[in-house]
């Protein structure tokens, strides 16, 4: 028994290196190594030019369940697959699933006339497959974290809360099969922008909820959509496959036949997968990996990352001098340079200049800054400083109380933490301590405020008042814990005035008590690099998915 | 009837194991600060508070451990909270199986050319084959699997390129990551059935065999190489369940739809119900992996059989 156990071992082990030799000889002699591209190759010779786009992306997706998306991997996918009433596509807003639209004098009331549309299974688009599905987004038990998007239309969040269950009451109306009609509880003029990015807006097939209940959009079985394309296999953490719906509306112009996203965690591996021509494009490269490309694109917007200093009653930075000494000791040129992703643009105010109203960006039309230069102004810093340690009744910035900077433990984040701490300690001469958590924790300390200085990522939406709506007094996402009433007010009064320029205004007087109060300071804009392979034509980066927009792409040779 | 008695009593101990396993588990998760909210998209407190209840993570712990506990009874070890509507069942039933498949390669390399250098080494000892076997498995063990699996696909990969660089698709596509993960197992059962095969050639029944005029061979399979491989066994339970659950550095470099991956981001994202679930099926692995070795003790060495 044993014999016959040890002979068999040493078989095998012998088999294991002939079959590791035999592996390499026959396939060098052949022209393409062994790939899942191999089937392709085999098409190439047939049809002029395989129109087959592949591309690395670095996590799998979440979840095909439209009211439960609520990232960026699942939004990228979603958006081919299925469609909304209008679409975001080369950074504008154009028609989807409707046809056109109009909206009341009053700027209230959206009615939207869809086109003759169908689902990529032949059944035709209803106004009702939106009522359901805006409607399931909102119901409390679907679970769904998405509802806010939702908080323009009459009593949605009301709705959502459970407060209300009289769905007639909510503005969300199909006033035939092919129309619409959304009604808006006060004036907002970026309301179609926020449906066009939003993937919490398209449409659900309610047959498909109610045949497959828990496991809807957990497997291409349980998914239908309207998109440009069809989801045609999703193994999970590996590939992604996709391939032309050709009962989409506007099929003629879609050129790609068939989408592969290959799920690669590691960066390296999809790095080295590009120079093998493995994946025709790749998104979000760090700065390190972009030194052996010259040629990457970059891009920047849609994410402000910004210090919240807690600001709290209390704390030490509560301190309005001292806040503004941290502020100004930052060197987020140099910081920019030398860590951040490429394409990070320095940012001076907590709105996002891609944002645009009519064509124009808001921050051109509605300037406001920090006024802290980009490189920092020591000077500056050592008089608040100075003027700081006054009012705290202290003479030397060592016998300020412990600051502590929470961080979240990604690398970047580390080295941002790091850096900063460095600035604050060379030309201020403060020691912030560093408390490195993981992420869960890390956000924890930040909804708690159990922490002196953090560092935030927040999307900065369509709306200029995205980030600035939340620093109002007792707002969850005021996590400076910062105070004013004066600027509560204008917030206030602007979400509900209906006059456009004239918010937009109050928008702007708002931002400069907060900028002047330095409770948060907003750092920089990050970026993003990507790599595409020559022969991709049409690729575009936007601000729809924060990554790549493939589905007018095409391959060219 | 001793046998069946020795059975029965290792399941009872195994259940109760596993259940000890799953109540600490689960109540040691809970200690962990955060929510599984608080995730970089920055819900509102409102918001995470409605997903907690959502959930029913906001009922008292000792109730949602019942429900755990009623479920797990049932094999139903619930749905993700991150992947919304895959249950953990599923996941395991999709990535054990790379896992698994990685794992049976990776062993099938190691075993015997580990065992079989481990062996010669020691009958070599001191002589410059030795030596070489000795130092392969220091590189083994010293080298990280990210290190060598990177360097794999350098030389195979993006140089040579007559390998693929990464996927879980054909036979090609297994040979790299293979190899990354055979050569650190390979290192350490060199060394231990080396250390093993020494202790065992100088014992007193080695040199009886030898006095009897046994041939060599004879004493190094029959006497030796059994006698040896009792250690080897005793690794074996817990380095077969490990390999088996996949290891996450491997599963990074190469892009594997493994286990590996699942244990580690379930535990940064606080997604408590995959934890568990792994948790709990690693167990029942582990155990019952543990229970083959005690076997197979029986069956290599009459001395500690277990039934009388």
């Amino acid at each position: 028994m044993n014999k016959l156990f040890n002979k068999r071992f040493v078989g095998l082990s012998l088999l294991a290196l002939l079959f590791g030799l035999a592996a390499c000889s026959t396939t060098t002699g052949t022209e393409t190594p062994p790939s899942e591209n191999s089937d392709e190759s085999n098409d190439v010779e047939q049809a002029n030019i395989d129109q087959i786009f592949t591309f690395a992306g670095h996590n799998d997706m979440v979840s095909l369940d439209v009211s439960l998306i609520n990232d960026e991997m699942s939004a990228l996918i979603m958006y081919a697959i299925n469609e909304g009433l209008v679409r975001n596509s080369y950074d504008e807003v154009v028609s989807g699933l409707a046809d056109s639209y109009d909206i009341s004098e009053d700027g209230l009331i959206y009615t939207f006339n869809l086109r003759d549309a169908t689902w990529s299974d032949g059944v035709e688009v209803t106004a009702d497959d939106f009522v359901y599905s805006f409607f399931r987004t909102l119901d409390p038990d679907t679970g769904s974290s998405q509802t806010s998007s939702f908080d323009s239309i009459v009593n949605a969040a009301a709705y959502a809360s459970g407060e209300l269950t009289e769905q007639s009451e909510v503005g969300i109306e199909a006033l035939d099969d092919k129309t619409l009609q959304l009604t808006l509880a006060v004036n907002n003029p970026f309301f179609i922008d926020q449906l066009a990015q939003g993937t919490n807006f398209y449409p659900i097939r309610q047959d498909l909820v109610e045949e497959h209940g828990e496991s809807y959009g957990s497997n291409p079985e349980t998914f239908i959509g309207t998109g440009p394309f069809v989801l045609t296999s999703w193994e999970k953490e590996s590939t992604i496959e996709l391939e032309k719906n050709e009962v989409y509306w506007d099929a003629e112009r879609i050129t790609l036949d068939k989408v592969i996203e290959l799920i690669i965690p590691d960066e390296n591996t999809r790095v080295s997968m590009f120079e093998l021509g493995d994946v025709d494009a790749l998104y979000s490269i760090s700065a390190s990996q972009t030194v052996s490309f010259s040629d990457y694109g970059t891009y920047a917007g849609g994410t402000l990352q910004y210090l919240a200093l807690n600001s709290d009653e209390g704390e030490l930075l509560n301190n309005e001098s001292l806040r503004k000494a941290l502020s100004y000791a930052i060197d987020r040129e140099s910081i920019v340079n030398a860590i951040a992703s490429p394409g990070t643009e320095v940012a001076e105010r907590m709105v996002d200049p891609s944002i645009l109203i009519e064509g124009d960006p808001f921050t051109t039309l509605f300037p406001n800054s920090t006024n802290v230069p980009s490189g920092g102004d020591e000077e500056q810093a050592l008089a608040y400083l100075e003027e700081a340690l006054d009012q705290l009744g202290l003479s030397d910035p060592a016998e300020l109380p412990d600051i502590t900077y929470v961080s979240m433990d990604s690398p970047v984040h580390q080295q941002y933490a790091e850096a900063l701490q460095e600035n604050w300690r060379d030309k201020l001469n403060i020691n912030v301590n560093l408390s490195i958590l993981p992420v869960p924790q890390a956000i924890g300390a930040l909804i708690e405020g159990d922490f002196d200085i953090t560092l935030v990522s927040q999307s900065t939406g369509v709306n200029p008042d995205t980030l600035l709506k939340g620093f109002t007094v007792g707002n969850g996402n005021n996590y400076s814990n910062w105070e004013n009433d004066a600027y509560s007010e204008l917030i206030t009064e602007q979400a509900s005035n209906q006059d456009f320029n004239a918010s937009m205004e109050q928008l702007q007087e708002a931002e400069s008590i907060l900028l002047e109060s330095a409770a948060t300071v907003p750092l920089w804009l990050p970026g993003s690099a990507y790599l595409v392979q020559d022969y991709v034509g049409d690729l575009h980066y936007g601000r729809q998915t924060g990554s790549i927009e493939f589905i007018y792409a095409s391959i060219l040779e | 009837m001793s046998v069946i008695r020795f059975i029965v009593k290792r399941f009872i101990i195994s259940i109760v194991t596993i259940f000890l396993l799953v109540t600490l588990s689960f109540f040691l998760l809970r200690t962990l600060p955060g929510n599984p909210f608080q995730t970089e998209t920055l819900l509102t407190v409102e918001m995470q508070e409605k997903m907690m209840s959502y959930y029913g993570l906001d009922k008292p712990l000792f109730e949602q451990y019942l429900t755990y506990m009623q479920n797990l009874l049932q094999g139903d070890l619930g749905y993700s909270i991150k992947y919304r509507n895959r249950t953990v069942n599923e996941i395991i039933a999709t990535s054990f199986p790379v896992s698994a498949d990685l794992g049976l390669r990776a062993l099938a390399v190691a075993l015997p050319i580990g065992l079989f250098l481990g062996v010669l080494s020691a009958r070599k000892r001191g002589k410059l084959t030795d030596y070489l076997c000795v130092l392969l498995s220091v590189i083994g063990v010293s080298i990280p699997s990210f290190i060598l699996g990177s360097f794999l696909q350098y030389i195979f990969a993006l140089k040579l390129q007559i390998l693929p660089m990464a996927q879980w698709q054909t036979e090609w596509h297994t040979i790299l990551p293979t190899i990354a993960l055979a050569l650190s197992l390979l290192a350490i059962l060199t060394r231990v059935m080396r250390a093993s095969m020494l202790e065992v050639m100088s014992q007193d029944y080695v040199k009886t065999a030898k006095a009897k005029g046994l041939s060599e061979g004879k004493i190094v399979r029959r006497h030796q190489i059994r006698n040896a491989s009792i250690p080897i066994l005793t690794m074996l339970g817990p380095m077969v369940t490990s390999v088996l659950m996949g290891t996450f550095v491997v599963e990074k470099i190469f892009a594997l739809p493994g286990l590996g991956q699942h244990f580690i981001n379930s535990i940064t994202g606080l997604d408590y119900t995959v934890t568990l679930g792994l948790t709990v099926f690693f167990g029942i692995f582990m155990v019952f992996a543990n229970f083959l070795v005690d076997i197979a003790y029986g069956i290599v060495d009459p001395r500690i059989r277990l039934m009388k």
